[in-house]
């Protein structure tokens, strides 16, 4: 169903190790949020990444396939863990935001710094092979990142303050 | 014709959603939401992309409002229905309620079908069938787990 890489090779265990270094820091970083809004935050980021990539890289049918992840066109079993990158990462993304909680200006170099970031991680996941694009390019990246970290701000305020009201 | 019949289903579906009283808190139909979505896109991509069971229109705008389909109606329509099981008292109710559900999902994607957004290759209603019995048991458990690990933080 899913298949297995066709060659164990330096997108599977760039993967693997960025994966396993992102645990590794979440872990050990202070408790900062409830538990229930740790779990929709991982969830939130996990799910983006997989709409994002459900909807631009596998319709190949109707002529919009921007971009291959992993070795084939197909849905693989490595490709789980590009989706699982990115929860850690908006964790930390929010982790940040509420420990440094910028405001006006701030939020918005806040906001270009770590889309600019993410930009530069996707870069070095095409330099090694996760991401492989066709009709696609990393200023299309950019634009996505910017539309979705603001998103993900407003989410994390939201299920802030609806768990504040419920706990009152 | 079908493009706007399904869109105006969907909104009308989006719209009873945000309305209505539910019985589960706000952070259970979040999760289901995110998890749902999950696994649908998931699973169909398996299907039409990786066992190729199921082929899909060619059609741009079919192919979107399947995605649609995917990431709104049969999500809400199966959060929905946990917000009424949780809500169901009798047995009967409960009967009621999984045969409403699973004859809407089986409504939906029969339409689907007939108007050739999905095609069957090596796949039938049985096993369609199957898929959403299986879907509604993994995420009744997944929410089960999700309401031990936060009912120490809120009220389930």
């Amino acid at each position: 169903m899913l298949p297995l890489p066709k060659s164990f090779d330096k997108n599977e265990i760039f993967l693997i190790t960025v994966l396993f270094l992102l645990i590794l820091i979440i872990r050990f970083l202070p408790k900062r949020f409830p538990k229930v809004i740790t779990i929709l935050i991982l969830l939130e980021a996990f799910t983006i990444a997989r709409l994002a990539d459900h909807l631009l890289a596998s319709a190949h049918v109707m002529g919009i396939d921007f971009y291959d992840i992993m070795d084939t066109g197909k849905y693989e079993f490595f490709g789980l863990f590009t989706y699982l990158i990115f929860a850690p990462f908006g964790y930390l993304f929010v982790y940040l935001y509420d420990w440094i909680k910028p405001r006006g200006v701030y939020l918005c170099l806040y906001i270009i710094s770590w889309s600019l970031f993410s930009t530069c991680f996707e870069w070095i996941m095409v330099l090694f092979d996760i991401y492989k694009y066709k009709n696609w390019n990393l200023a299309y990246s950019s634009i996505v990142y910017l539309v979705v970290q603001p998103l993900t701000i407003l989410f994390f305020e939201f299920l802030i303050r609806e768990y504040n009201k419920m706990k009152e | 014709m079908i493009i706007v019949f399904l869109l105006a289903l969907t909104i009308v579906l989006i719209i009873t959603f945000f309305r209505i009283e539910k019985s589960l808190n706000l952070f259970q139909n979040i999760f289901m939401y995110f998890v749902l979505s999950f696994l649908i896109t998931t699973s169909f991509d398996i299907l039409i992309l990786n066992l190729e069971y199921i082929k899909l229109s060619s059609n741009f705008y079919l192919v979107l409002l399947f995605f649609l389909m995917q990431t709104s109606f049969f999500p809400l329509i199966i959060i929905l229905y946990f917000n009424y099981l949780s809500a169901s008292k009798s047995r009967l109710q409960k009967f009621n309620l999984i045969i409403l559900c699973l004859a809407s999902l089986f409504l939906i994607e029969y339409t689907l079908l007939s108007n050739k957004i999905i095609i069957y290759k090596k796949w039938t209603s049985l096993k369609s069938a199957l898929y959403w019995i299986s879907l509604l048991l993994i995420i009744y458990l997944l929410n089960k787990a999700f309401n031990k690990s936060i009912s120490d933080e809120v009220d389930c």
